[in-house]
């Protein structure tokens, strides 16, 4: 006898028949989707039914991603990597049927047992390593790599079997430039798990990044810890992972061998080219740490060739004493590449547009089109990060439509300082000094912004062009005023320690008042906005620590 | 002693510099021009003025309005600053190729400090007209000076930005507050 139909809710009850599956339960719901084990109704066939949230399934890129998911993993023909059996739509929501596995996965492994041993992490992840590397030969990344999306199943010999789940977020090389999935400008991926790349710019994410995910889920296992694990802002996860100062894995596990180590390093180094070159080096990288079984096993796919047997090294580990180092050397801070914000998209305006900011405003129509030409602007979804403080920024931002938030991370938490709109230029320092960013920039709105990078400014001014002149000077006026701005407030600081000295017991909070100004030193420092017509700003807390 | 800027503000005070060799040769000394071609260093001597000073003559005082710059040609200079109790500390000393007093070139403001010559001085003095023209005759070079101004003006403030967290880590100590775990990513040196 037929059940009822699907109902529209988040959650289908047990027994309920969605097309030719029976519901028996529920075994794991994301963001967008849900997964239930099923029962096919006719075959007896028990499978897994991913369907797409019903929320979801009006919205455009959310079908065509879960669509591109299930594509993606049924191109895959891998023993590791999860079998797809079928996928359509179902009441005009679109589902996906798996192959039904039995265990739990990697992250409820850990969980569990906190950490593994090196045999144990190789035999789990050489699997995964040839599943992936799979995946990059048919022109897949996956993008999602963690601990949650390897799904460990016992084998009939009794040995683990990780199966690769998960393609939802993946990249996959089009031809004929399609505007990719990736390009939607939602921050895709776990932040743990996410190379710099993936954090920095979305269009540059490669195959090496799910290599980096890979480290990192290695990491994880042998120390029982995410080399990067802030937990109070995303933001700050972010600039530590773009930081690549994670601490070397052996000084949690000290049982760790070097050349163990050196594995995981390489693998996870913050600079992608000095990651392994595929996930087939990196496959024969861990092949000497797995035990003789798993050697046996593997010895087909990665077995060492001498021309490829590249020792796996970390320079930086020993000259820091920490994890990969990136290549501002002297410095610990991370580039930040051009097209910075995660999601942003190339836009064409028209070059009278430009006229907004002041160093354009007298410019004539061929210097604004060339201007075009050298800087295009780009639209950051609303939430795109421009920049990220601490990060060494190489370019600035030219406000041409939207607004952006300036946000500054202290000691109490994170301090919205100034809301600046079209014809503000913020990170114009960077384009002159190389120091990290003293505020992160994120767009409030829907923002077009022209990235101003500072090889393209280089080159303008190694022309003496008029515009790069222009805007050089106004570089110059906004630093002195800042310069005066913070002095008075210096002085101001300094009246108010000898007036607390002078009374002896002070009668207010100092560190009330010490973060009062504080805020205001910083907002005044970032009321950078070349515009005469500009808001005051008025610092805003989003939140403090408990 | 009333400073000749505050007494004539008047760019054309001074001697007008020839492009000789050695004028050319005391710009081409300090590290910012070094670069410049030829041409270019020629300009930008022409567009400066001298102007030379007794011991103890102040060259320009705190308070004064600003809008030139100036390099040391020879001697030694002493800048001070006046505090609030009369007291004046000396802030710094410049000798020969050293600039000072750059801001005002971009942006008039009053003098922060006092600047007085310790030894007789040769000083060169570009004035906000000065760079007008030079951005016509020599764009590169004014590029190299306004380049200037930026390094000197971020490099002083990212060390005010220190003093300010300092003033404000007292601050907090002096109330007794444990010190608070920085949410900022990892910075770099000397920054």
């Amino acid at each position: 006898m037929p059940g009822p139909t699907v109902p529209r809710m988040q959650e289908l009850p047990a027994g309920t028949t969605f097309g030719r599956y029976a519901i028996v339960r529920r075994i794991g719901a994301g963001g967008m989707a849900a997964v239930y084990e099923a029962q096919h109704t006719h075959l007896g066939r028990r499978v897994a039914l991913k369907i797409l949230h019903p929320s979801y399934a009006v919205h455009a890129p959310s079908v065509e991603r879960f669509v591109l998911e299930a594509n993606a993993a049924a191109r895959l023909q891998h023993p590791h990597v999860v079998d797809v059996f079928d996928v359509g739509v179902e009441d005009d929501v679109p589902f996906m049927v798996m192959e039904y596995l039995e265990g739990g996965d990697l992250g409820a492994i850990l969980e569990q047992e906190n950490s593994l041993t090196v045999e144990r992490v190789c035999a789990l992840m050489l699997p995964v390593v040839s599943a992936v590397s799979a995946a990059h030969r048919a022109g897949i990344v996956h993008r999602d790599l963690k601990p949650e999306n390897i799904y460990v199943t016992l084998g009939l010999d009794g040995i683990e079997h990780p199966v690769l789940l998960d393609f939802g977020i993946s990249k996959v090389a089009r031809r004929g430039g399609e505007p990719n999935l990736s390009m939607a400008g939602e921050l895709l991926g776990t932040p743990y798990y996410m190379a710099p790349e993936q954090i920095r710019a979305d269009d540059k994410v490669d195959a090496r990044s799910d290599q980096y995910s890979l480290g990192v889920i290695i990491y994880e296992c042998v120390t029982g810890q995410r080399p990067y694990r802030a937990g109070d802002s995303v933001y700050v996860l972010m600039a530590e992972i773009l930081s690549g100062q994670a601490d070397p894995p052996s000084t949690i596990n000290r049982s760790l061998s070097p050349d163990f180590e050196a594995v995981i390093l390489r693998a996870m180094n913050a600079v992608r080219d000095d990651r392994f070159e595929s996930m087939q080096s990196f496959g024969r990288a861990l092949m000497p740490f797995a035990s003789e079984a798993t050697r046996t096993r593997w010895t087909h796919e990665f077995d060492p060739r001498p021309s490829e047997g590249k020792p796996a090294s970390a320079p930086a580990v020993a000259a820091t004493g920490r994890a990969s180092r990136p290549s501002t050397i002297g410095r610990r801070t991370t580039r930040l590449a051009t097209g910075a914000a995660l999601g942003s998209q190339s836009v064409s305006v028209p070059p009278d547009d430009l006229r907004v900011l002041t160093a354009l405003r007298e410019s004539s129509p061929d210097e604004l089109a060339m201007f075009a030409l050298l800087a295009p602007a780009r639209r950051y979804p609303k939430d795109a990060l421009l920049f990220l403080q601490g990060t060494q920024g190489e370019s600035c931002f030219m406000l041409l439509r939207g607004e952006v938030e300036i946000v500054k991370s202290m000691s109490f938490g994170d301090c919205v300082l100034n809301t600046l709109g079209p014809g503000s230029v913020v990170g114009q320092i960077a384009l002159v000094d190389l120091a990290p960013r003293t505020a992160s920039v994120i767009a409030r709105t829907e923002t077009v912004a022209i990235e101003l990078t500072r090889e393209v400014f280089d080159k303008l001014i190694a022309t003496a062009n008029r515009v790069a002149l222009r805007f050089q000077e106004h570089i110059a006026i906004s630093a002195i005023r800042q310069l005066r701005v913070a002095t008075q407030q210096l002085t101001a600081l300094l009246d108010e320690r000898a007036s607390l000295r002078a009374r002896g017991t002070p009668d207010v909070d100092p560190s009330h008042a010490a973060r009062l100004a504080y805020v205001q030193a910083a907002t005044l420092e970032w009321d950078l906005a070349l515009e005469a017509n500009r808001r005051a700003p008025t610092p805003r807390i989003l939140k403090r620590e408990p | 002693m009333t400073s000749r800027a505050q007494a004539c503000n008047d760019p054309v005070e001074g001697f007008p510099l020839l492009p000789t060799r050695t004028n050319v040769e005391v710009f081409r000394a300090c590290p910012p021009f070094a670069s410049l071609a030829e041409g270019d260093l020629l300009a930008l001597t022409a567009c400066f003025r001298g102007q030379t000073y007794a011991t103890d003559e102040p060259v320009f005082r705190q308070g004064d309005a600003g809008t030139s710059l100036y390099m040391v040609a020879e001697g030694t200079l002493v800048a001070s600053v006046q505090q609030r109790d009369a007291r004046s500390v000396e802030i710094n000393r410049m000798n020969a190729t050293e600039i000072f007093g750059e801001m005002a070139l971009l942006d008039p403001a009053p003098r922060s400090a006092t600047v007085t010559a310790a030894t007789p001085s040769t000083v060169y003095e570009l004035h906000a007209d000065g760079l007008a023209t030079l951005r016509e005759q020599s764009p590169a070079a004014a590029c190299a000076l306004v380049s200037l101004v930026i390094r000197d003006a971020t490099r002083r403030l990212r060390r005010l930005d220190h003093w300010v967290e300092r003033e404000l880590t007292r601050l907090a100590e002096s109330a007794g507050q444990a010190p608070t775990r920085s949410l900022v990513a990892p910075h770099g040196e000397g920054t």
